[in-house]
Order: C-alpha cells, then sequence, then structure tokens
C-alpha cells in the first residue's frame, strides 16, 4: 500500500543510525575545543589569555556539544551538523590570537565567515533549510556582500578591521598578510566602518527573520524559536553595539559589557538546545495536564483529535482510527479517510497497539523534527481512547443488563395489574353482589367471609407489585414516588423537591431504589426517633440526590455496611452516575449521587 | 340525580370482567343511566363528546399508554367540560396518585380504589358527590394514611382528639359539613367547631371549599405540609 510509504520513512527517522559518525563528531569537536583554546592561552596579544582561553574552548564545546546531541537525537537532520559546524569555524577564529600576519588574517576571515554562518543556521533553525525565498536571499545577500568587502579589503586594507568581541586580538594586532595594493590609512578606517555597519545590518536583519519566523509558524516551532529568538536579540544587540563603538571610537573596556557579551555568546547554543527540548516538554506537560483531568467518557475521538491540534500547535492535525470493519482508517465522524500521499506536504505517524493498527496522526511535516514527541503523543490518545472504549463497553453492558431486570419487573407488574388483579377485584364485586342477592343468612355470612378473604389476598398482591415495580414511579418520576415512601415510613422523612422532574427511566429506578435503601438503612440503624432529609434536585445535565439521616452514623473505613453501598453504588454505576457516602459514628450519614442526563 | 333526570354516565375500563361488574353495578341502581362502556382511552373520549355524560368513570391504566390515562383525562375535561365529574378507579392504593388527581383543584372529583367497587353505595356516592361538584377519596386510602401518621412518634396528629381524629377522616374522604354532621349524628355547627380546632392544631390554612380542603387535608395526612410554614 502506498499509503504506508510515508510512516515507514517516518519510522527510519526514528532509528538512531550512525552512532560511529556521531562519536567522531565529537571527537573532532572536543580537539579542536582544545586547540582552539591553547591557541588563546599561550597568545601574547590576548589580556587574560588563560582565562580567555578556557572560556573560548568552553564556548567552542558548548557549540559543538548542542551539534553532538541534536545530531544523535535525530540523524536525518542537518540541525546537528550545522551547530557543530558553527563550532569547528569558531575553532579557526582562534587564529586571530596568533601574533603574525598570516594566521591572522585566517583567523579574521573565519570570523566573517562565521558572522555569515550564524545568519544561515539561525534563519534556517529549526529545520536545518531554508526554506522560504526571503530567508534565502537575505543568507545570500549577507555572503555576497562579505565576500565583496572582504575581497577590497584583503587586498587593499593594510590593518583590517577590528574583529569585535568575537576577535581575540583586540588591540596592536599583525597586519594584513595578503594586501596587494598599498593604501593609507584612511582606506583601512572607511573599510572598517563600512564592515561593522554591514554587519550590524546581518545582525539586526538575522532578528527580524527569527521574528517573522516565529509569527507564521505553527505553535509548537514557536516554542523552539523563542529561546532563540530572546538570546539572538540579547547577543546580536551587545555584538553590534560593541563593533560599532569599537570601530568608531575605541573599544569599550567596562567589565559589564563584557559580562554581557560572554553571556550573549553562551547563551545561543543554550537556546538551541532549550528550543528543540521545550516544545517537547510543553507538549508533555499539557498532555499530563490534561490527561489527569478527562473522564473516560469524554474522551471522544473529536475531542482528542482537537486536543491534539492544540497541543502540537498544528491547526490541520487530523486523526484517523483504524477500523476493523472498513479495513482501513476513518475520521473523527467515522467516514473512510485516505491518508495523504507521500508527496503530499503532510505527514503520517502510525500508532500500533500490540501490533495491531490503532490511529494515524496526520500532521504538518514542520511536526517531523519532533516524531518522537508526536509518537509520544499518540501512543497516549491510543491508550486514553482504548480506555474510555472499554470503561464505555463496560458501562452500556451494566446498563444494558439493568435496563433489561427493569423491563422484565414492570412487565411482571403489569402482568399482576392486568391479570390476577383484575380478577380479584371482579371476584370481590360480584360476590357482594351475590351476598346482596342471598336469601339465606347462612350462605350470605359464608360469602361475606369470602369477599373479605378476597380483599385480603388482593391487598397482598397489590404489596407485592407495587414491592416489583411502584407504578408511581412509573407514572409520576422520583418525587412523588419517593414522596409516597415518606408518607408510608415508620421515620419521620422530610422530603426537598427542588424540581427534579422527569427522567429517563432506568435513571429514575437507580435513583429510587439507591434512595430507598438509604432510607431503609436509616430507618435500621437509626431507630423510630431517626430524622431523614431526602433532597432531590436536577442541576443542567444531572439528576442529583441526596439522603441525610442523623442516625448513629458509620466508619466509612470499615466494612459493616459493605453490601448495602455496594448494591448502590452498582445502581447508580450502571446509569452512568456516582455515588458519595459521607459518614462518621455520632455524625449521621449523608448518601449523595449523581447521575448524568443527557 | 341531577336535576330530576338520571344522570348520565360513560365508563371506561379496559378489563373485560371489571367493565362487566361495573356495569352490572350501575344497571339495576336507580338514578343512573349508563350510557356507554369503553376499553381504551379513545374510544372513552368519542364516547364524552358523543354522548355528553354528567359523569365519567375511568380506570387510571388504559391502552395504548398503559400509565395514568385517566388521570390524564380528568385532567383534561376540566378545560374541556368542566362541568362533567369524574371517578377514577384505581387498583394503586396510593394516595398520590389522588393528589395528582387534585393538582388543578379537586372540585367534581372522585378517586376509588377497585376494590371499594364491591360496595355498590360507595360507588354511588361517588358518582352522585362528583356530579355535584364535590369530592371523594375512597376511606380505605384515608384510613390507611391515618393509622400511618398515627403510628409515627410525635406526630401532630397527637394533639387531636379522637373525634377531631374522626373528623379529620372524613375531610380528606371528601364530605362537607352537611354529610359529616349527618353521619357522627351532630350539629353542623359543632362540625364547623371540631374543623376549627382541627385546622388551628394542625396549623393548616382553613378553606370553606370542601374540595380545597379535601387537598390539604390528604396532603397534611401523605406527610407534606401545604402550611407553607
Amino acid at each position: 500500500m502506498s499509503t504506508h510509504a510515508a510512516p515507514a520513512e517516518a519510522a527510519e527517522r526514528l532509528t538512531t543510525g550512525a552512532p560511529r559518525s556521531v562519536a567522531l563528531l565529537a571527537l573532532a569537536g572536543a580537539s579542536a575545543s582544545v586547540l582552539a583554546g591553547w591557541l588563546v592561552w599561550q597568545s601574547p596579544l590576548v589580556p587574560h589569555a588563560h582565562v580567555l582561553g578556557v572560556a573560548k574552548g568552553l564556548l567552542l564545546a558548548g557549540y559543538v556539544a548542542v551539534g553532538v546531541y541534536s545530531w544523535a537525537r535525530r540523524p536525518t537532520s542537518r540541525l546537528g551538523p550545522l551547530i557543530a559546524g558553527a563550532g569547528f569555524i569558531f575553532t579557526a577564529t582562534a587564529l586571530t590570537a596568533v601574533d603574525r600576519p598570516l594566521p591572522y588574517t585566517v583567523g579574521r576571515v573565519a570570523l566573517a565567515a562565521l558572522i555569515v554562518y550564524f545568519a544561515f543556521l539561525f534563519a534556517s533553525f529549526p529545520r536545518g533549510r531554508l526554506l522560504s525565498p526571503v530567508e534565502r536571499r537575505f543568507v545570500g545577500a549577507a555572503a555576497g556582500v562579505s565576500i565583496v568587502l572582504w575581497t577590497l579589503l584583503l587586498v587593499f586594507a593594510q590593518q583590517l578591521p577590528h574583529g569585535g568581541p568575537l576577535s581575540d586580538c583586540t588591540a596592536d594586532c599583525p597586519d594584513n598578510a595578503l594586501q596587494l595594493v598599498g593604501t593609507s590609512d584612511s582606506v583601512s578606517r572607511a573599510l572598517g566602518i563600512v564592515t561593522s555597519y554591514i554587519t550590524a545590518l546581518i545582525a539586526v536583519g538575522v532578528i527580524v527573520l527569527l521574528a517573522r519566523k516565529a509569527v507564521g509558524e505553527p505553535l509548537v516551532r514557536r516554542r523552539a524559536l523563542t529561546p532563540l529568538i530572546v538570546a539572538s536579540i540579547f547577543f546580536a544587540a551587545t555584538f553590534t553595539t560593541y563593533s560599532v563603538i569599537s570601530e568608531t571610537a575605541s573599544p569599550p573596556t567596562g567589565l559589564g559589557f563584557h559580562i554581557a557579551l560572554a553571556l550573549g555568546a553562551v547563551a545561543v547554543p543554550l537556546a538551541l538546545l532549550f528550543g528543540q527540548v521545550r516544545g517537547r516538554l510543553i507538549a508533555t506537560s499539557a498532555m499530563w495536564r490534561e490527561m489527569s483531568q478527562i473522564a473516560p467518557q469524554n474522551v471522544t475521538p473529536a475531542w482528542l483529535q482537537g486536543f491534539l491540534s492544540d497541543t502540537l500547535g498544528d491547526p490541520s492535525f487530523e486523526l484517523a482510527f483504524w477500523s476493523d470493519e472498513h479495513s482501513g482508517f476513518v475520521d473523527v465522524a467515522g467516514e473512510p479517510f485516505d491518508l495523504p500521499s507521500p508527496t503530499a506536504p503532510r505527514s503520517v505517524t502510525l500508532i500500533a497497539r500490540r501490533g495491531l493498527p490503532s490511529l494515524a496522526l496526520v500532521h504538518d511535516i514542520a511536526l517531523n523534527e519532533d516524531l518522537e514527541m508526536v509518537q509520544g503523543l499518540g501512543v497516549t490518545a491510543a491508550a486514553l481512547l482504548e480506555n474510555a472504549t472499554l470503561v464505555g463497553e463496560l458501562r452500556a453492558s451494566r446498563a444494558r443488563i439493568v435496563e433489561s431486570v427493569e423491563q422484565e419487573r414492570h412487565r411482571l407488574e403489569r402482568d399482576l395489574h392486568d391479570g390476577a388483579q383484575q380478577r380479584l377485584t371482579t371476584i370481590q364485586i360480584k360476590l357482594a353482589v351475590a351476598s346482596e342477592e342471598a336469601e339465606q343468612s347462612a350462605l350470605r355470612a359464608e360469602l361475606e367471609e369470602l369477599a373479605a378473604e378476597t380483599a385480603a389476598a388482593a391487598s397482598e398482591l397489590r404489596a407485592v407489585a407495587h414491592g416489583i415495580y411502584p407504578p408511581l414511579l412509573h407514572d409520576a418520576g422520583v418525587a412523588p414516588a419517593l414522596r409516597a415512601v415518606a408518607g408510608r415510613a415508620p421515620i419521620r422523612i422530610r422530603m426537598v423537591d427542588r424540581g427534579v422532574g422527569r427522567a429517563p427511566a432506568g435513571v429514575e429506578l437507580a435513583v429510587y431504589y439507591c434512595a430507598l435503601e438509604a432510607l431503609q438503612n436509616a430507618a435500621k440503624h437509626g431507630g423510630p426517633d431517626v430524622q431523614v432529609v431526602v433532597t432531590l434536585a436536577r442541576a443542567s445535565d444531572e439528576v442529583v440526590f441526596e439522603v441525610r439521616d442523623d442516625g448513629p452514623g458509620f466508619d466509612p473505613g470499615s466494612d459493616g455496611d459493605g453490601i448495602g453501598l455496594v448494591s448502590m453504588r452498582d445502581r447508580i454505576g450502571a446509569v452512568g452516575g456516582r455515588l458519595e457516602v459521607r459518614s462518621a459514628p455520632g455524625a449521621g450519614t449523608s448518601v449523595r449521587g449523581m447521575v448524568p442526563v443527557s | 340525580m341531577k336535576d330530576g333526570h338520571a344522570l348520565r354516565v360513560v365508563v371506561g375500563e379496559d378489563s373485560f370482567l371489571t367493565r362487566e361488574a361495573i356495569t352490572s353495578l350501575l344497571e339495576d341502581t336507580a338514578g343512573i343511566d349508563l350510557v356507554a362502556a369503553c376499553e381504551d382511552a379513545d374510544s372513552l373520549r368519542s364516547a364524552i363528546a358523543r354522548e355528553e355524560p354528567d359523569v365519567v368513570l375511568t380506570d387510571i391504566r388504559m391502552p395504548p399508554g398503559h400509565r395514568d390515562e385517566g388521570i390524564k383525562l380528568a385532567n383534561e375535561l376540566r378545560e374541556t367540560r368542566p362541568e362533567v365529574g369524574v371517578v377514577v378507579l384505581s387498583q394503586h392504593a396510593e394516595p398520590a396518585y389522588a393528589v395528582l388527581l387534585f393538582e388543578d383543584g379537586s372540585h367534581g372529583r372522585a378517586y376509588l380504589l377497585k376494590e371499594s367497587l364491591k360496595d355498590r353505595d360507595e360507588l354511588v356516592r361517588a358518582v352522585v358527590t362528583v356530579a355535584d361538584g364535590g369530592s371523594v377519596v375512597d376511606p380505605l386510602i384515608v384510613e390507611e394514611l391515618l393509622e400511618l401518621q398515627r403510628r409515627r412518634r410525635d406526630s401532630p396528629l397527637d394533639r387531636l382528639t379522637p373525634r377531631e381524629l374522626e373528623i379529620l377522616g372524613l375531610i380528606a374522604e371528601g364530605r362537607s359539613n352537611g354529610a359529616i354532621s349527618e353521619k357522627l349524628v351532630v350539629t353542623k355547627r359543632a362540625v364547623e367547631r371540631h374543623i376549627n380546632s382541627i385546622f388551628l392544631k394542625l396549623n393548616l390554612r382553613e378553606s370553606d371549599d370542601v374540595s380545597r380542603r379535601v387537598k390539604a387535608a390528604l396532603l397534611y395526612l401523605s406527610g407534606e405540609r401545604v402550611d407553607g410554614s
């Protein structure tokens, strides 16, 4: 099936490949960091060379480490090698610490290249590719202008422009080793000023690009971008200010400024790392938060689709469900669903449960960068859905059992009413007529005795029929039926009906018998003096009832009253409701139930 | 008898046996003219439209719904034919049904248990009373209610004298002051004094309208106060 091509590709992305390349990259990065650190450490051009050497080494190691981490996690993404690459170019800039014209000149060119490289890296974050024409044009222009400017500089300038804060040499640096045409100082100065403004322009351009990207991206991308935007604005602002001041006046020497620059430089690799982790953190924490709140009966296909769409920040997100009936996927409405072709700008992540297809998550290709997150959410969603289905099936089966029992009781009651009870009534009437007409007093006495017997039988039968299914419940609802119970009970029962109205037969019966059980318990344990309040109410979509007594109460921890409570819970649970029993020795008992009615 | 002519009665009862029994009871009764006997709610409605009876005698449960068609019909007739009296026959010794029947007033309504049909006088009394605009509640129901109330501890009924209890029962049955004085062989003045005392002791609002006080007494005995306290 062609539709499976996309998931297969997606699954491949997840396999952690090329561990050897990753290890080699890590090793090369470590060596390069040590080399760069050492170059600065022993440099005569750098003040506090030892401290700055260690700092430089650590900074480069940071870039390489973040790059290695990204690559190991997503071997098919170019982002990891790109970030590590920044570390290697950074290493080359350490040549500016060498007090000889040629290495210094190479280091300065590397520094110029690093600025263009950063522009490319930031503009392509987090995909590792320049996707929009604006991004491509901007990076192209930055590279082009830098090449032209540096060709001019290398040919004409005796002194290369100040390298800004990233340069290790800050004063009395070597000359341009490649100068072909001798010129006056003013040419070097002019080109230097132009360079610093161009650099500032590139920095501002990168910030604008990042901000623009953050606005247009789906939420999950935005979450990844925010840390980098904050870090790069900070970094670019300090960098540009320093460069412009150095070139137009003299390098600033304030300690605060240096601390800010160091923080800015360190913040960038950290932001690159944090940005990748953050999207997943937010998505998973949202999932957990939601999962701990949602009731199983509320987990519907539509709810899951909406929830995942929100969590992933992908408005185009679609969820498809495997259907054995259709031998294929169906959408949230149960209609057959065709997975997008591999060429569509949408990706499919398949979720299997116990080796069987379960869910298909159809999402923006942008989310391929966070495939583990998508898969994790998908597996959790499938588990939630399965749980909801099981809970629903169990509830439906309990409800069916309860309903069939209730129907049977109702039928019995009606059979008695329409059959035996009617016959007895008729016999009573006929006996009465016969005894009126009987002329012999002995016969009349006999007939009257028979009539009395029949009346007793009728009354007993009525009580039986009533016990099987109280007709009043069927005809008038819970409130009148319980009121009738209250009227008959040997204890004082106050009825408070806050407009419970009518509800489906199953719900009324469950509430009635549950309240009856609670009333019987109150009478049994509370004796003749117990007072009971029965409250019935209707919330927007729930029938609420409460039976509260001032009897002796019990310790809910002990299981003395277990069976009565279990049968009450079963009745209420079978119609999807819940029961709260509160009691304490000496403090009475409150049985409170809530049953949803749709 | 109403204005000298026999009371025209229509019967609705789905059980053949009971219908026959009721028919035989009423056919032999002077002053009652049984004009139709129907087996379901719909044919009963058309018989009422056709025969324009003085009294309708109906079962509570009837086809097609087998629910409380009799009570529904009685409430319907209060709108469409207020002059028609209705006797509802029931298998349920359940005062709540009488309360349901009296929801919009107990004027011209009677609630009778089927087992009371054996007493022809009781049936005839109910038919004649509702034709007259009065109310009747089966004495068996009232008796049971009084019994239940008296069994309770701290029942407010303990405050009543035996004679007052007896009168409260008769009120709940729908008897007028005249009927009560006749039955107890006391003067109407004495009955009125007793009734005042009962209503005062039970903190019930008194009403001169007999049919309204039936409902009040019935509700009171069913364990529900209607005094607004």
